[in-house]
């Protein structure tokens, strides 16, 4: 067993620099990843809810399908389905990034679909009814009574989902997007330092979500306190 | 269609069957008359509850035919939710809108339903809040309300969509006994004032007092219907008496 580590190559500017972009590209991944997949996570979480199983069905296939099987086979899949040759937008060689981010779009929505769904059929069904009682309709209903209280059940379990798909972006070292672990590859080739490499990505992800999950437990806590009032 | 005799509800024949074994309702025949106020009284799971809910088809029934004003209720017809506008609900746990302020609560659906300004819907909401006397709550939220004040708001809400007939679904249950009072008196001055209102309560001393027809109901049917003299004094079905023996009133 290798017991002294040398970090050594932390004063080497320019490894250091690989290694916050690997870092930037993990967070701008799982960010949209959450932002965009939160959007499209509405579809199935409204279809599965609509009650019509002309809907519900497809959409739980969907969800289950997805949750049923690795990222690694879907990102793998994606990527040779979609088929994009090497160019380059921003640095960013779009040619893995562009399936790498549409798995990731189709994983976490199905994921968020069901934090959706969760946070809608937590909100009172007493809610629903007072406003179509006053003559809402289904959709007016959603959109001013349900959703807005649903955000708050929703809102939590999103932060967590984040944290998760921070940890997940890992697996994308296999088709070659520059994110964190990427770079970490990068930057053993060149030093060797191999085990240092290692502790250093445990330590870059926990310095994102560690902060992270604190930020959504003081978040957390507001609401309850809002609700409490 | 024109409405006949005054009949602002007619329901015939109605059946509604909870997941295909307890029967909620077994064959309900009402007629409400405009301006009436008709209690509907009962031991819990008599289904005084479900056919107050079928009224405004909060709850689909199984078979049978509801009408309101002149129109079949139907929950494939598009119109359902223009028909819901004229009938106003209040629930026994309230449903105020947490995330909306007490004006909010009362403005919404005029301003988006009934297409008010905001001027329109903030004058209206403000002479309900005077009737329900909650004007200096205005600007409250939901959580900082008694039960008593939620539950004036949530009627100063159905009433904000100017209903024909306003449907009451135990109104006072959830509330402290200290409560109850308040509530009563708005419901004793919308009576007053003419509103046709369906009352299911286990207030009896109310129902006798603001009634002009009682409805006792008992097994998802109604048992007995006549006015709260008769129904409260002299009732003619066993069922009736024994209820009404049950909750000290005769």
């Amino acid at each position: 067993m290798k017991v002294f580590l040398n970090f050594s190559f932390l004063r080497d500017a320019d490894y250091l620099a690989l290694l916050f972009q690997g870092l930037g590209m993990t967070l701008f991944l799982a960010f949209l990843a959450v932002a965009l997949g939160s959007i499209l996570a509405l579809i199935p979480a409204l279809m599965r809810l609509s009650g019509k199983k002309f809907l519900s069905i497809p959409a739980t296939a969907y969800v289950e399908i997805i949750r049923g099987t690795p990222l690694l086979v879907q990102v793998l899949l994606i990527y040779q389905l979609l088929n994009i040759p090497l160019f380059l937008i921003g640095g960013i060689d779009m040619g893995s990034f562009v399936p790498g981010l549409v798995a990731l779009l189709i994983n976490s929505s199905a994921y968020i679909s069901e934090i959706i769904r969760g946070g809608i059929l937590a909100v009172d069904r007493g809610q629903t009814e007072a406003a179509r009682s006053l003559g809402m309709s289904a959709s007016l209903t959603m959109r001013k009574i349900v959703l807005p209280q649903a955000v708050k059940n929703i809102f939590p379990a999103l932060g967590n989902e984040f944290v998760t798909i921070i940890k997940e972006t890992s697996i994308f070292v296999y088709v070659g997007v520059a994110e964190l672990m990427y770079q970490i590859g990068v930057v053993k080739g060149m030093t060797l330092a191999v085990t240092e490499l290692y502790v250093m990505a445990g330590i870059l992800y926990l310095m994102l979500t560690y902060p992270l999950s604190k930020l959504m437990n003081a978040f957390e806590r507001r609401m309850r306190h809002a609700d409490a009032k | 269609m024109q409405m006949p005799n005054n009949k602002i509800i007619q329901i015939r024949g109605l059946k509604k069957t909870f997941k295909s074994t307890i029967h909620a309702l077994s064959g309900v025949d009402l007629d409400i008359q405009k301006g009436e106020v008709v209690s509907i009284i009962g031991p819990s799971g008599s289904g005084k509850s479900t056919l107050l809910r079928c009224m405004n088809f909060m709850e689909v029934p199984s078979a049978g035919s509801i009408m309101f004003e002149g129109n079949l209720l139907s929950i494939k017809d598009k119109n359902i939710n223009q028909l819901r506008e004229k009938m106003g609900m209040v629930f026994q746990s309230f449903n105020l809108f947490p995330h909306l302020s007490v004006l909010e609560n009362i403005t919404l659906s005029p301003r988006l339903v009934l297409k008010l300004s905001d001027d329109e819907a903030n004058i209206m909401a403000k002479e309900l809040l005077d009737k329900v006397g909650l004007s200096d709550k205005i600007d409250a939220y939901p959580n900082q309300l008694s039960g008593g004040q939620k539950q004036r708001v949530a009627i100063a809400r159905a009433l904000a969509m100017k209903p024909d007939v306003m449907l009451f679904d135990e109104p006072t249950s959830a509330l402290d006994p200290e409560m109850v009072g308040e509530v009563l008196a708005v419901m004793r001055a919308l009576a007053n004032a003419g509103m046709t209102m369906v009352i299911v309560t286990h207030e009896m001393a109310f129902a006798k007092e603001v009634s002009d027809r009682v409805v006792f109901m008992a097994e998802g049917s109604i048992v007995e219907i006549g006015t709260p003299e008769v129904i409260f004094t002299n009732p003619k079905e066993e069922r009736t008496k024994t209820f009404l023996k049950r909750v000290n009133v005769i």
